[in-house]
Parts: C-alpha cells; structure tokens; sequence
C-alpha cells in the first residue's frame, strides 16, 4: 500500500520522470524503518504512505527546479551575445513562450504545495524531520 | 496532511503541464550538458579569459550539440583568448583516445584553436586528434557515487591518461581546467574518502558537485569559476560579490534572488538540501 498516493498521481507522468519519481519514493520507502527510528515515531502505514507521497513530491519538485535554474542561469551567463539557446527542437530565450512553460511549471508546482499546506521548505528538510512533522499533524 | 488531496492535486498539475513535463522527460540530461557548457565558459571568464561565442552561420542561437551526431559546424562553439593563450569549447566532439585510434565522444572538450572545422565539407569532420585535446568535462544527473567516479577516471585513463600520472609536468598551465565531472546530485556516503585518495595519488581532476547550485553561485556575479572549491565557498564569496555590489548602490536587475534563494543564509541552506532529493540514501 505504500505507494498509493504516489502511483495515483505518477501514472500522469511521462515515462522516464515517473521512473525516476516512483524510484526514489521506493528507495524512501525502504529506508523509512531506519528514518522512524531516528524521528522516534512510530511508523504506522498511513505515515509511512505520506513520507512515501512528500519523497515523490520533492523529487518531481527538484527535477522541475533544476531544469529550470540550470536554463535561466545559462542563458543570463551567455548574456547578450546569443538571442536564445537551443536545446533539441527547442529554442529558449527569456520571455518567450517556451521559456515562460518552464519556469510556470515550476511555479505552479510552488502554488499547488502551498495550496496543500506543502511548502518547498518543509520538502525538503531531513526526512527525520519530515516524518515527526507529519506525525505531530495527526496529533 | 490530506494525503489524497495532495495526490489529486499533483495529478492535476500533471495533467495541465504535460507539455513542460515531456520536454524535461526528454532533455533533462541535455539541459545539465548545456549547463555544463556554458560552466565551462564562465571558468575560462573567471580566469582571465576574453570568450566569443560563435554561433551557426546565420544565427544569434546558442546551438548546444546534444548527441554524438551531426557536424560541429552545425553547433555554437566558442573561442577563448587570454594573451597568447587561445583554446576553443566545443560540445559533445569527438576525440581520438589517448591509448589508441578508438573515438570517444566528450560532452564539453577544450581544444586547442582551429582544429576543429567551421565548416562543412563533403565528408563528415573528423575526430579531434588526441594532441590537440587540452581537457574535457563529463555530465551526469547523478549523485556522485563510488562507481560513478571510477567510471569517470575510466574515461580520464582512456582519453587523457597524463592526468593521472604523478608527473609534475602535465600540471595545466594557463588556468586551463582539469577534466571534470559534473553532477547535479551532491556526493554520495564515503566518495570523499575516494575524492581524498584521488588527491593523494596526484590524480588531475576535479568533481563538481550540486551543480546547477554552482552554475546559480556563478550567475550571481563576482565572476566565478563553478568548478572553484567547495559548495559553501562558492556560496559564500557569490554573497560577497553581491554584498559589495548592494553597498556599492548597484540595483539588482532581476528577481534571482527570491527565486534562486542562494543569497541569506537561510536560503543557502535551502539550496544546498535541494539536491538531497536526488540522493540514494534519503536521509
């Protein structure tokens, strides 16, 4: 059951991000005994399942953050000398639609985590941490 | 937390961005390529270099050659020049190995000028003789892991095994960079006793961690090499320079620093827990 909140939204995700989604909530899941036991919470199956849920989370989050900057930062060092950058059948220069997706889609993902009550702060806190916070909340 | 609330939810953004999300399906390593293309040119900046991009003809594109395909004419290259120092950088080309006439292809080579062709011919260009690579950097959206780095000092001893001797002599003058690894993810568990085995046994290269961090510390001015020293150091003398620059009276032209987060303290903290998500062992 661990990872039926992560397989409901996972199976909207292309191919290799939901590989590498789903495989890192996996590798979350297995070390999630070791993580209680350093949060000294007990692991009930429903917390297990949301530490399981807020590990995918992050990882979807670091993915859409690190493309992003990775691409706005190149194209401010490249600076005026280039109109854009090309990345396959791509070109992005700032402002341009192609380049707005991008940097909506991770805004958007922001958006969604607050909506949720998820900040990018929280996510991305020791998963000790994580844990007694998502434990306190059922409390 | 509603877990199944938050499942919906994400679901749904899935749904409303499935354009964005297959293009990074697709071209998530390219943009750490791209990424570490243009981290190469802001080394040779920082170190002194005058750098030209020189685009496809007929472009002001930045054209980054993503695969082992295609003529590097087709592609952006640039030439950097410090006095009579002059070398070109040029990504994914291919290279004569430096044991025998095999052909690898290296994400970002530093070459000497003019050996590569800017023009096309009739027939497909050449690899770049061994004698003409001065260095190279490897990409990869990975944690560094033990395997990961003998992987790569595998490629080091087949394409510039000098750099893995203990002679003094194959030091790189010129602020030239040493062949470099570069990975979005941080260092794994015990890689820094390997990191430190490698610097006692004289190895010529460098790791470059948290990259795109690297690649945001650099953007922030001050003029720096991504590849210089630690994560916290380059953090730290990014938020000199715009320390400086604040007190200087200069205005931020941009929204970088809410967004990027890599300026207060706090934010650097944020920064450097980012890559953990990538990390193998989650905690």
């Amino acid at each position: 059951m661990s990872l039926r909140y992560v397989n409901a939204f996972a199976r909207e995700l292309p191919y290799a991000l939901r590989e590498q989604v789903v495989g890192y909530a996996r590798s979350v899941e297995l070390a999630s005994h070791d993580i209680s036991k350093e949060a000294e919470v007990e692991l009930t199956d429903e917390l297990r399942d949301q530490l399981v849920l807020v590990a995918a989370v992050r990882k979807l989050h670091a993915i859409c953050s690190t493309s992003y900057w990775l691409l706005y930062n190149s194209t401010r060092l490249l600076g005026d000398e280039v109109s854009g950058v090309r990345v396959g059948n791509t070109t992005f220069s700032p402002g341009n639609a192609d380049f707005d997706q991008l940097s909506r889609l991770l805004g958007d993902l922001e958006i969604v985590l607050r909506d949720q009550g998820l900040t990018v702060e929280m996510i991305r806190q020791p998963y000790p941490e994580i844990l007694g916070l998502l434990a306190d909340g059922r409390r | 937390m509603d877990a199944d609330s938050v499942s919906r939810a994400i679901q749904q953004f899935a749904r409303e961005h499935r354009t964005a999300l297959d293009f990074l399906n697709a071209r998530q390593p390219q943009l750490l390529e791209m990424g570490a293309m243009v981290g190469v040119v802001q080394h040779y900046r920082a170190s002194g270099y005058s750098t030209s991009i020189r685009n496809p003809v007929g472009t002001q594109i930045f054209r980054v050659k993503l695969s082992t395909q295609g003529h590097p004419a087709d592609y952006s290259h640039v030439v950097c020049e410090r006095g009579t120092s002059i070398c070109e950088l040029h990504s994914n080309l291919s290279v004569i190995g430096g044991r025998d006439a095999g052909v690898y292809c290296v994400d970002v080579a530093i070459v000497n000028a003019g050996v590569v062709p800017h023009k096309k011919g009739k027939k497909a260009a050449p690899p770049t003789p061994n004698s003409d690579l001065i260095s190279f950097v490897e990409a990869k959206k990975l944690v560094i892991y033990p395997m990961l780095l003998a992987q790569f000092v595998g490629i080091v001893h087949e394409v510039a095994p000098k750099f893995l001797k203990r002679d003094r002599k194959y030091e790189l003058g010129d602020g030239h960079l040493h062949p470099s690894l570069v990975a979005l993810g941080r260092l794994g568990t015990n890689t820094q006793d390997i990191l430190k085995s490698f610097k006692r046994r004289k190895y010529k290269i460098s790791i470059a961690e948290h990259f795109d961090i690297r690649l945001s510390a650099a953007a922030r001015g001050g003029n720096l090499s991504p590849f210089a020293g630690t994560i916290s150091e380059l953090l730290q003398r990014s938020a000199e320079a715009k320390s400086l620059r604040d007190d200087s009276g200069l205005a931020i032209d941009d929204d970088t620093d809410e967004l990027s987060g890599i300026v207060t303290t706090t934010a650097m903290e944020a920064a450097l827990n980012r890559e953990i998500s990538d990390d193998e062992i989650p905690f």
